[in-house]
């Protein structure tokens, strides 16, 4: 498991190795042994270590500087770009409102991440906005939720009446609240009103393969919405969302395959942290695009089956109860989102 | 402990540090231009640590009255 190179990990190497620094000049300036029992190049190479211990530490500190305006610099230009393409009335959802209209379902619950992240798939195929919410009654009385969001499936820079497309990837990935979001929202809430079930104490999950994980983050990150649901674990495949900051309490695992430049569009690592899993994979055989939803679900299911590290398993064991048993019944409801005009009944 | 074991030892020390750093930035996420800019630091404090332990084995070898070379080893 790799680490995510971000700022505040690498100013904290930098200030240990400048206290090793500080450490070696003063205790360099206190013992002086005479020059007869120390050869001279010892007296250049104890100098040349000092200065370099120091330059060590500055250039791990300009390395934290650097990430942390490149940060700054892919929001700053994504919001920018937005508000020059909304004044040729392009990526802007101008003041249409999310709407929702009942499906049946077409699929089942799934019972594990992996064909989680395969009924996401199946969503994306189907490209009409659909998103699936799955609620399983536990003992306790409480509801566990499960929402599977699917990625981008319109490419027309003009918001259209499918908010997944390329408008809500590029205000999403500015930090905007976006039709998309609210439309995933409403929908893991019109599954609990049609369950007559549902309270801000049930834990929910939240899968979504690129876009989707977008969405999915910025859900985790909205502190609306997490007072009112309990997300404690999110899901995230192919998805750039480095630039999110989830609620503490959420439980993040970040799929990302080698070759995938979509992850990569935040120009930035992911945070690394207990409560946050990036795991790089290969593209799985069979699968001739990295960024294929199928290649995700098939990695996934690859975490249950190969041996993983002790924090992948503790994460995976973290969800099981999310995921029903053979006699647990579940709610499944169907929801297309739409982005709809004002006033328009859907 | 003479001076110049003391500053063997601080040089160790200072490896010590080095090396844990080096480690630390290896484990990085080595993922596009981030893990580019970690590797480079990486290679400075791998650098750095060689000369550190190279001036241990060098305070030490003098501290016990030896004459010490670096292609010999400490």
């Amino acid at each position: 498991m790799q680490s995510a190179a971000d700022p505040t990990t690498l100013d904290l190497m930098a200030q240990v190795i400048e206290g090793f620094a500080t450490e070696h000049d003063e205790l360099s300036a206190v013992l002086r042994p005479s020059w007869a029992q120390v050869p001279p190049h010892l007296w250049v190479d104890r100098a040349r270590a000092s200065f370099e211990l120091h330059a060590v530490a500055a250039a791990v500190r300009a390395a934290a500087a650097a990430y942390r305006e490149a940060d700054l610099g892919v929001r700053r230009s994504l919001h920018a770009l937005a508000e020059l393409a909304s004044g040729a009335g392009l990526l802007t959802e101008g003041t249409r409102m999310p709407g929702l209209v009942d499906l049946a379902p077409s699929g089942r619950a799934p019972t594990s991440v992996g064909e989680a992240l395969a009924a996401v798939s199946d969503l994306g195929a189907q490209q009409d906005g659909r998103v699936r919410v799955v609620g399983v009654p536990q003992p306790d009385h409480a509801t566990t939720w499960i929402v599977l969001i699917p990625g981008t499936q319109s490419w027309e820079p003009r918001a259209g009446s499918n908010p997944l497309d390329v408008t809500t990837d590029l205000l999403a990935m500015a930090g905007q609240w976006t039709i998309a979001a609210r439309a995933v929202a409403g929908a893991l809430e019109r599954a609990q009103a049609l369950a007559g079930r549902g309270t801000a104490r049930d834990p929910v999950l939240l899968v979504g393969h690129s876009q989707g994980g977008i969405l999915a983050m910025a859900l985790a990150a909205d502190r609306s919405f997490v007072a009112r649901h309990d997300v404690t674990h999110v899901v995230t495949a192919g998805s750039p969302v480095a630039g999110f900051t989830p609620a503490p309490t959420v439980h993040v695992l970040s799929l990302e395959h080698a070759g995938d430049l979509v992850p990569e569009l935040d120009l930035r690592a992911n945070p690394g942290g207990p409560s946050w899993l990036t795991i790089r994979a290969p593209v799985p055989k069979g699968i001739e695009s990295a960024h294929d939803s199928r290649g995700y679900a098939l990695t996934a299911s690859g975490l249950t089956r190969w041996p993983v590290s002790a924090d992948v398993s503790a994460w995976l064991a973290g969800v099981d109860r999310f995921f029903p048993t053979r006699d647990q019944p579940a709610w499944i409801s169907e929801l297309r989102m739409e982005r709809a005009w004002q006033g328009r009944t859907t | 402990m003479t001076e110049l074991s003391a500053l063997a030892a601080l040089h160790e020390r200072c490896a010590g540090a080095a090396e844990q750093t080096a480690g630390r930035l290896l484990g990085m996420d080595t993922g596009g231009w981030r893990g580019w800019a970690a590797e480079q630091c990486e290679r400075h404090v791998w650098g750095v640590r060689g000369l550190l332990i190279d001036l241990a084995a060098a305070h030490r070898a003098a501290a016990d009255g030896l004459r010490w070379h670096p292609d010999v080893g400490g």
